[in-house]
């Protein structure tokens, strides 16, 4: 080993402190320095698959000819891949001027002032509001100050295959239809099926769906002042159901229901492991490029009560980077995109019910396929839909992993059931406190 | 003089041999091979690589492992803290399990199943390229979504694996969904790509020159005798490289768990590799310090099984270019 | 654990010098397709699957669709997401063939003065290149992101490609020092004696005996670099720039639809390139130069 200091070593360090600086610092925005009169550029970044891409791109092209002074420079990749990249570029101190986020991190971001506010901008018409309803407003709202917007609202819902229902001599879920109700259909189908299909994909493990039940039930995952809205109890409830199901048969088994998650690829609906899937009802298009469309429907969840546990949700998020040096230019495209008629047909639902009420009226009876289905429920049921719950709290992001994984040492029988329940409401406390 | 100050340090770098008997074609060293001046013009690319690109970020990362860093703000010093959580962390020690338990598997048996085809497709033989290509095949598709989709199918309950062995009498049902059979699963898909270390086992086969076995047919030894004598101590520097990077691979695996296991290294925690809880810490929780804590935990780790490795190659790897 | 080697390929690939050997031949293919056919199944399932309409993949398990179909490759070519097939192919090709040309170039300089030059910081340099291959990318990422940020290179190919020029890819540099090691110094020796300096050596004597090593340098910067999908995703924003790996996962996207059918077929388009690269470059794996090299 060298004996003597180095003139090297200091530089060196004096190099891994400049990155640090730069990382602290989170200097430089975007990289043009363009005053704000002239011609501008600005970065915008989303997430989606190839359809969502080439339909966002049109949009982006209508918008640059709309306004010949701003340069738009757009980004994308599929959600996965998409929340890394821009933590990065956030921490990096290059964050898009316009990016989407998660319903769920809104707070998230908010609270690491990431986002600018858009209060003013809403004030001054940049951002026009009048076709959005206080339901989808709420959803970027924080302490009475718009943070974000929504482009798009979706539900959740019951995803099932009716070819698969009827052979079983099921009977088809509907308005009432109740727990009990699904049981009894449960038994069909396994016994139709010489016992290899479940009715439903397990939904016990999913934090979204023990939010539906909460919703049932008259309670929230999270209060208003982004606290633990309900008790170990309510939780112990939940996964009693999901255990009764189960040990009916009703839903997956521990061992199917482990390599079942999220992903279309790993859905039992889509894989013919189970004949229903609850799931976001705008995935009902995806369900139906891989089953073939005449074996998706659409349902409201089981319920034993007069609440249907379902709302509707924002899906994308449009936020601007507080570090933004063009904020009313970003202001501007998300305006564009969520208001403007033109860019509005174009996308369609691609990410969800058009936030503009206006638009989606517009677009409502071109509709077709999947779309189709969608919209036709919610236009069903859209009386039984609840108040938006109140926004997840920050540091909320790890929750619905280390809710799976709870649920899981439940149905592998490492964990009691009342232990779980207790470790899990303590461990969502201890990550939102 | 540089020889004298090098010396003592560089023997655990470039270990002296025991000259295989059959195999020795070492001569004295005369010495003087090159100088300082040199040297670093040689060097020059990496040495602006590695102060540019690597020692500052590895400073950063290092100095990150001491805070408290969510990416947004500013990182705050906590001093050791998240060293200390580490101890308490139940799924920390999980990725700990899983990540030995991997690497004790399935960097040796890789190697096995390289070095086996290897051999296997050393000699000519007609369409010897093509075996190459489609034993390499494998290894091109990486860990991809299809990859996942087949591997997912072949392991599942009723899949191919679970109705082979039944017809055996083994009836264990799904790999992939059973907690302790999961990350066989990834085992056998680390084994499966053996590609890399295959070619790289061929390149070395194909450095040892033709008159070592020439001789040793001279003198009348069987195959098995000139694999021991010849073949093994001319590639053990290929057989040693191979080795200290499938291991070190093997602590870094990452992608087939983060595939197959669609990111969430279950069931409940079976294939939760530490890169992937180190992953998920840093851009799921935005806990950037405690995965930079956790980073360093690792590379410690490697860098002591590495050491371990580079110790015991005095014993067993012989540099027929090296000085005594 | 030796001894399971010993027993069975050696006894199949060296026949070939005996007088059995067209019956020897004849084991050693039969074994080798057998073996084949086991570990090629999910490539050709993959192959088999590009051609299936989307509605089978995920149900159909046999390598043959039941409905045959090249809507697939249709939609690839049509287009992802708005970008052109070819464009992200040849972005692929460009970052690929440059890393090929920065590795081979400065790892095999770097390592013929850690195999054969003595300096000073010898052992703490090699040590320190051997560290730099154990850390998880993923906590240097920020801290390199932010270089680069600042060097002014982000959403540019440099990120990707300048590293490879300053030999950071450690792993290549290690490979091709210990090909030099097994090079007898003899030969070193022999051109200093006639009077070449350590450039002359290297040039004319190592160089052009490394060609195995170089080749499997060549190979795998080729196709590490091909599939390095994270790096990609981090530094590239222009879809312009976009290459095939950042094309072929937008079409699974868990919060919109997943296309299987084409993304199977994608899947094979990318990884033709590859395959062909190594069939290619393969080829200089056969007969060993070192071997020559000796003996003249």
């Amino acid at each position: 080993m060298p004996r003597r200091t180095r003139p090297g070593v200091i530089a060196l360090a004096g190099i891994a402190a400049l990155t640090l600086v730069g990382a602290t610092a989170c200097s430089s925005g975007s990289p043009d320095d363009t005053a704000e009169s002239g011609p501008v550029t600005i970065s915008f970044t989303w997430w989606g698959n190839d359809e969502r891409a080439a339909l966002t791109e049109q949009a982006i092209d209508l918008f640059e000819e709309a306004n010949p002074d701003i340069t738009v420079k757009s980004s994308f990749s599929t959600i996965d891949a998409y929340i890394p990249k821009l933590a990065t570029q956030i921490a990096g101190g290059g964050a898009p001027d316009l990016f989407l986020i998660p319903m769920e991190s809104v707070r998230e971001y908010s609270s690491k002032n990431a986002l600018t506010p858009l209060t003013d901008y809403i004030d001054d018409g940049t951002i026009r509001t009048e076709d959005i309803t206080e339901e989808a407003l709420k959803v970027g709202t924080i302490d009475d100050t718009v943070m974000g917007l929504t482009l798009g609202l979706a539900n959740n819902a019951m995803v099932y295959n009716p070819t698969v229902w009827a052979a079983a001599g099921a009977e088809a879920p509907g308005a009432d239809f109740t727990w009990d109700d699904l049981k009894a259909a449960g038994e069909k189908i396994r016994g139709a099926s010489d016992g290899k299909t479940a009715a439903l994909s397990d939904p016990g493990g999913q934090i979204a769906y023990f939010e539906m039940y909460l919703l049932q039930n008259g309670k929230h995952l999270f209060t208003e002042d982004g606290e633990v809205g309900f008790t170990e109890k309510d939780l112990a409830d939940w996964w009693t159901l999901a255990g009764e199901l189960r040990e009916a048969g009703t839903t997956t088994d521990a061992e199917t229901t482990s390599t079942i998650d999220q992903s279309m690829q790993n859905s039992g609906l889509a894989r013919g492991i189970s004949a229903a899937e609850f799931s976001a009802a705008s995935l009902t298009g995806a369900y139906s490029d891989t089953l073939g469309a005449e074996n998706i429907a659409i349902a409201p969840f089981p319920t034993d009560t007069d609440e249907s546990g379902m709302t509707l949700n924002g899906t994308n998020v449009a936020a601007v980077s507080s570090k933004s040096k063009h904020p009313e230019a970003a202001a501007k495209l998300l305006d564009f995109i969520i208001n403007d008629s033109e860019a509005g047909k174009i996308l369609g639902l691609s990410r969800g019910i058009p936030t503009n009420s206006a638009t989606y009226e517009a677009i409502s009876p071109t509709l077709e396929g999947g779309n189709k289905t969608v919209s036709d429920f919610v236009s069903e049921y859209q009386d039984t839909f609840q108040a938006p719950a109140p926004l997840a709290p920050a540091g909320a992001s790890t929750i619905p992993a280390d809710f799976t994984l709870a649920y899981e040492q439940i149905i592998f029988g490492q964990t009691e059931l009342k232990d779980a329940a207790k470790a899990t409401v303590a461990s969502i406390t201890s990550a939102i406190s | 003089m540089t020889v004298a100050v090098d010396r003592p340090t560089d023997s655990a770098l470039t270990a002296p041999a025991q000259p295989p008997a059959k195999a020795s074609r070492q001569r004295p060293r005369t010495g003087r091979t090159g100088k300082n001046g040199a040297a670093y013009v040689f060097l020059t690319p990496w040495l602006i690589g590695a102060a540019l690109l690597t020692v500052g970020p590895m400073i950063a990362s290092l100095y990150l492992s001491f805070t408290d860093y969510d990416l947004f703000s500013a990182p705050e010093f906590i001093g050791i803290a998240n060293y200390q959580r580490m101890v308490d962390d139940p799924r920390f020690w999980s990725a700990v399990g899983v990540t030995l338990n991997y690497v004790l598997v399935a960097a040796p048996l890789k190697l096995l199943a390289a070095l086996a085809i290897a051999l296997l497709l050393n000699k000519a033989r007609r369409g010897q390229g093509f075996y190459r290509s489609a034993f390499y095949a494998p290894s091109l598709l990486g860990a991809s979504v299809a990859v996942a989709l087949v591997w997912r199918t072949l392991f599942a309950n009723d899949g191919v694996v679970d109705n082979g062995l039944s017809t055996v009498g083994i009836d264990g049902g799904g790999w992939i969904s059973n907690p302790k059979l999961s990350l066989y699963v990834l085992v056998i898909l680390a084994i499966w790509q053996f590609g890399a270390p295959m070619v790289i086992f061929l390149a070395g086969l194909k450095q040892i020159p033709q008159d070592l076995y020439d001789a040793s047919a001279v003198d009348g030894a069987g195959r098995l005798r000139t694999f021991w004598s010849v073949t093994v101590p001319m590639l053990s520097p290929v057989i040693f490289f191979n080795l200290v990077l499938e291991v070190i691979n093997a602590f870094q695996a990452f992608t087939a768990s983060y595939i197959i296991s669609g990111g969430r290294g279950g069931p409940i925690d079976s294939t939760l590799f530490f890169t992937l809880y180190l992953y998920d810490r840093a851009f799921t929780a935005f806990d950037m310090g405690y995965a930079s804590a956790m980073a360093w935990v690792l590379l410690v780790a490697i860098g002591i099984v590495t050491a371990l490795i580079f110790r015991s190659s005095r014993a067993w790897v012989f540099y027929s270019g090296e000085e005594k | 654990m030796a001894t399971i080697i010993e027993r069975r390929p050696p006894r199949a690939a060296q026949r070939a010098k005996t007088g059995r050997s067209r019956v020897a031949s004849i084991v050693w293919h039969v074994f080798c397709l057998a073996l084949l056919a086991l570990l090629l199944y999910p490539v050709a399932w993959l192959l088999g699957s590009s051609f299936k309409p989307g509605t089978e993949i995920l149900t159909n398990m046999n390598v043959l669709p039941d409905a045959f179909t090249f809507d697939n490759y249709a939609t690839v070519f049509e287009g992802v997401g708005g970008l052109s097939f070819w464009t992200m192919l040849g972005n692929s090709l460009l970052i690929s063939t440059l890393a090929v040309v920065g590795n081979v170039f400065s790892c095999t300089l770097a390592a013929y003065a850690f195999a054969r030059l003595r300096f000073r910081m010898r052992a703490p340099f090699f040590a320190f290149m051997l560290v730099t291959i154990m850390l998880p990318m993923h906590v240097v990422l920020i801290p390199q992101f932010i270089i680069f940020q600042q060097l002014g290179m982000i959403g540019t190919f440099l990120p990707l490609v300048l590293p490879k020029f300053l030999a950071t890819e450690a792993f290549f540099v290690f490979l091709i020092v210990q090909f030099i090691k097994g090079i007898p110094r003899e030969l070193d020796e022999a051109a200093t004696i006639d009077g070449a300096g350590p450039y002359r050596t290297f040039g004319y004597v190592i160089f052009p005996l490394l060609t195995p090593a170089l080749i499997t340098t060549t190979i795998f910067s080729f196709i590490w670099s091909w599939d390095d999908f994270f790096s990609q995703l981090i530094y590239l924003n222009n879809p312009d720039t976009y290459t095939l790996q950042l094309g072929l996962r937008l079409f699974v996207d868990q919060t919109s639809a997943s296309s299987f059918g084409p993304m199977f077929a994608m899947s094979v388009l990318a990884i033709l390139p590859v395959v062909i690269f190594f069939a290619v470059f393969q080829r200089y794996l056969v007969d060993g130069v070192a071997t020559s090299g000796l003996k003249g």
